[in-house]
């Protein structure tokens, strides 16, 4: 695996604005219920190949942002085109067809603790396949092969048959992490995969992550807490502030006064690294 | 601390320096009111009821040695009869259990927020199930009894039908708990409704369906004989014949023992089968120690899973499957088509009831506040009583064995006989009214108090009891100082859940011949007077619900 103490090398030169969109965030705004307006007005464009961070304080919708984009939350106004296709509008098969070309992993991995690590890697092949075939688990032999293929790329070949619930954190998170990437997106969204867990297994994850989606060319929008992490890795960071974006550039124009205008707070009160204060 | 609160305090010490509290305010709010709740409770219902505790215990010996008289020696004389009866009623609990839980299930996926297909339906689903278990089962038989005429089949409705109601909320509680990350995963895998429910929802959910199935045919055991004794058949309506007759008691005692001894049967069987199915270290006999590289091909094709993985769920989940099923065959005088021709009846009896008439509310609420006296008398003494015998159960408080297995024993074989039998065998010494029925749930609920107290003072660890002991302390501190403060949060528990019980328990008494709003409900319904029905019935429904809705607050907020 590469050796990310550096900072990974930039992805090549980006194609000119708008001609290889694979995602279209277009003035979405979401009022909850109970009256909190967790996104304001937010817009972004995402060219393929792009590795995103999005950072900001809790509460500050990064999660909300991160379920519009594949409607696990459904916003109250604006647009999210996926390759072009309009989420907002999608209903019953539609939605799931856009649906497959979303993958997430999730803070805690979610998976289905009694079934097996290669029955959880598999159910990224669900919204590909009929729904007879699924609810009783007959996959094609082809995506077990491939399935089998990629837990030997996470490293967790011997453990193919134990139960996912036998897993210790990060093995849960990677196994997360091959699911969504079985399911063959064009996005892969990360909403805070490595929240929970220590140092060193967050590395191997965020490792991971940049390098199954550069190999792939999959667009990568990661929700993190840790700036810098996110400078570490991304080609792209998304700051938010009170469900409204706040910056939105490359990691160098980060600055100290955009870091204290995202958090709200003095850059001497935030845990951050020295590097990060100038 | 600061150095300005060390300094002397310059104002004149008061006369009686405030003593140094060494529990939370909270905590004391909280006990403090509901100790004085509880008293005000018990006052208020002493004098509506006019039941004196001391004369019922006065009263005791005499109706021991009524009974001995009356129910000795028990004999079993009917025994071809005996058999067929119990066979019938435990193939009414098992199929009202299966189909109840089937029906649940379903029910239960619409009912999750975090699951449901269609989220508007959720409330409609979860209100109906609420509205369901706040009405007595016993009264939900009666309405059935009086729509669709008697037969099992309309015992096996009316068991269903409750059983239905507790499981919509238990499987949507176990969802909520178990499944609703992961079908939120599969959603955004693309997976649709059918597969998330088979990929995600059932493999994380069948121990809790497995725990709480075998929790219903615990309860529909004690259930469908009580059901019988109204009108369903098997061994209630044997029982219930036998005890009105003075010259069959002895015969009905018998017929209690046996019941007694197959429902501690099916109890052992139970928590054998929960030990074996249940507890993970028990099943999991393939830990991550075990390891293989290698992929499984089987018939050329891959394999997902390991073969033998949960042997024993699949065969408990099978068995339990045929198991239920042939117990359709030993039902035979049931019309079950009857269900679904009798619907149109029943739709319009139901259509009856909500006819409310109140032409007798003052009768209503003078029986609804005598089935209330009955409620509260009989858990505050079962309650006060557990606390006195419990100690002498305590296996890690008492050294001698003997006292310990003799209450438990003897708790143990009243748990076993339905509360209406209890009630019934009160009524011949101490007359009808509340005053049997008092007795009886005090009986049941003290056996009850005196396990889940037990549980509670055991569970605290030997090492703390050790640590206690090693300070001086003996057995009366011990108990005083770990272990009542260690469960007493669940204990106040303990006593709300068997208040809703036991409010229920009393609103059916009078179905048997104590005193309380079921007897309105039981007169009423026979007179077809259904509004009048109607309203008791709406009344014990809103009181049942505003408990529940109570007791669920109280324990958010107080208890941990």
């Amino acid at each position: 695996m590469a050796d990310t103490l550096q900072r990974p090398t930039e992805t090549p030169a980006a194609d000119p604005a708008g001609a290889d969109t694979v995602l279209s965030v277009q003035r979405i705004s979401k009022t909850y219920p109970n009256g909190t307006k967790a996104l304001r007005d937010v817009s972004f464009d995402v060219r393929r190949g792009e590795f995103i961070a999005v950072i900001g304080p809790s509460g500050s919708g990064k999660s909300t942002l991160m379920r519009s984009l594949n409607r696990l939350v459904d916003v109250t106004s604006g647009t999210v085109l996926v390759d072009g296709e309009d989420l907002t509008k999608a209903g019953g098969a539609r939605l799931r067809a856009v649906r497959r070309r979303v993958g997430m992993v999730f803070q805690h991995a979610n998976l289905v603790g009694r079934l097996t690590v290669l029955q959880n890697v598999l159910h990224g092949r669900l919204g590909h396949i009929g729904t007879f075939a699924g609810m009783f688990g007959r996959y094609t032999e082809a995506d077990k092969q491939t399935a089998v293929e990629l837990l030997g790329e996470i490293e967790l070949g011997e453990h193919m048959y134990n139960r996912a619930a036998e897993l210790s954190g990060g093995q849960k998170q990677r196994v997360g992490i091959a699911r969504a990437i079985i399911q063959d997106p064009s996005v892969l969204l990360c909403d805070e995969p490595i929240a929970s867990l220590d140092p060193s297994v967050s590395k191997v994850i965020m490792d991971m992550i940049f390098q199954m989606a550069t190999s792939r060319n999959i667009t990568a929008i990661v929700n993190l807490h840790q700036i810098d992490v996110a400078l570490r890795y991304a080609t792209r960071i998304i700051g938010m502030h009170k469900g409204q974006i706040v910056f939105d550039g490359p990691p160098a124009e980060l600055t100290k006064e955009t870091i204290e205008l995202i958090y709200d707070t003095p850059i001497e009160e935030l845990m951050i690294g020295e590097e990060l204060q100038r | 601390m600061s150095a300005a609160t060390l300094a002397p305090a310059p104002a004149p010490a008061p006369a009686h320096p405030a003593r140094l509290r060494v529990t939370s305010g909270k905590e004391r709010r909280f006990f403090t009111a509901a100790l004085v709740v509880i008293v005000g409770a018990t006052a208020l219902t002493t004098w509506i009821t006019g039941f004196n505790p001391l004369e019922a215990v006065g009263g005791m010996p005499n109706a021991l040695q009524f009974i001995a008289a009356d129910y000795f020696p028990p004999t079993v004389n009917n025994a071809g009869l005996l058999t067929s009866a119990l066979i019938e009623t435990v193939a009414l609990a098992l199929t009202s259990t299966l189909i109840a839980a089937v029906l649940a299930f379903l029910a239960a996926l619409i009912g999750c927020r975090a699951v449901s297909p269609i989220p508007w339906a959720s409330p409609v689903i979860r209100g109906l199930a609420t509205f369901i278990r706040n009405v007595p089962d016993l009264v939900w038989a009666v309405i059935l009894f009086t729509a669709m005429g008697f037969g099992f089949h309309v015992g096996f409705a009316a068991l269903t039908l409750g059983t239905f109601g507790f499981l919509v909320r238990a499987f949507i509680e176990s969802m909520d708990e178990v499944s609703a990350d992961t079908t939120e995963t599969l959603a955004a895998v693309g997976a649709n409704f059918p597969q998330r429910v088979m990929q995600s929802i059932v493999p994380s959910f069948t121990k809790d369906f497995i725990a709480w199935f075998l929790y219903c045919i615990e309860v529909s055991i004690r259930g469908a004989t009580v059901v019988g004794m109204l009108g369903g058949g098997g061994v209630g309506m044997l029982l219930n014949g036998e005890l009105g007759l003075a010259r069959w008691r002895p015969r009905a005692m018998g017929t209690i023992l046996i019941l007694a001894a197959l429902v501690i049967a099916v109890d052992l069987l139970t928590s054998y089968l929960r030990k074996k199915l249940l507890n993970p270290s028990a099943t999991e006999s393939v830990t991550a120690e075990h390891r293989d590289t290698v992929v499984v091909v089987r018939g050329g094709r891959i394999a997902i899973k390991k073969r033998g993985r949960d042997r024993a769920v699949h065969l408990f989940l099978i068995s339990a499957l045929l198991l239920s099923l042939a117990a359709f065959l030993p039902i035979r005088d049931a019309s079950w088509g009857r269900l679904f021709t009798d619907i149109p009846g029943l739709s319009l009896t139901l259509v009856e009831l909500g006819t409310l008439d109140f032409s007798a509310w003052s009768r209503i609420w003078t029986a609804f506040l005598d089935t209330m006296g009955i409620a509260v008398l009989s858990t505050v003494y079962s309650a006060v009583l557990a606390l006195l015998i419990a100690p002498f159960a305590t296996r890690n408080l008492i050294r001698n064995p003997v006292s310990p297995a003799l209450i438990t024993s003897v708790a143990t074989l009243i748990r076993t006989v339905p509360n209406p039998v209890l009630v019934m065998m009160a009524i011949a010494p101490f007359g009808l009214g509340v005053v049997p029925g008092i007795i009886g749930m005090t009986l049941s609920s003290t056996a009850f108090f005196v396990r889940v107290f037990v549980q509670g003072y055991e569970d605290v660890p030997d090492e703390t009891i050790e640590a206690l002991q090693a300070t001086g302390a003996n057995r009366m501190v011990v108990f005083m100082g770990a272990m009542l403060p260690a469960s007493r949060s669940h204990m106040v528990a303990w006593i709300g859940m068997r208040f809703e019980m036991n409010f229920m328990g009393s609103a059916i008494l009078g179905m048997v011949g104590a005193g309380g709003v079921g007897a309105v409900i039981r007169e009423a319904v026979l007179g077809r007077r259904l509004g009048v029905a109607g309203v008791a019935i709406l009344l014990v429904f809103l009181f049942a619900f505003a408990l529940e809705q109570g007791m669920a607050k109280i324990k958010r907020t107080y208890i941990r």
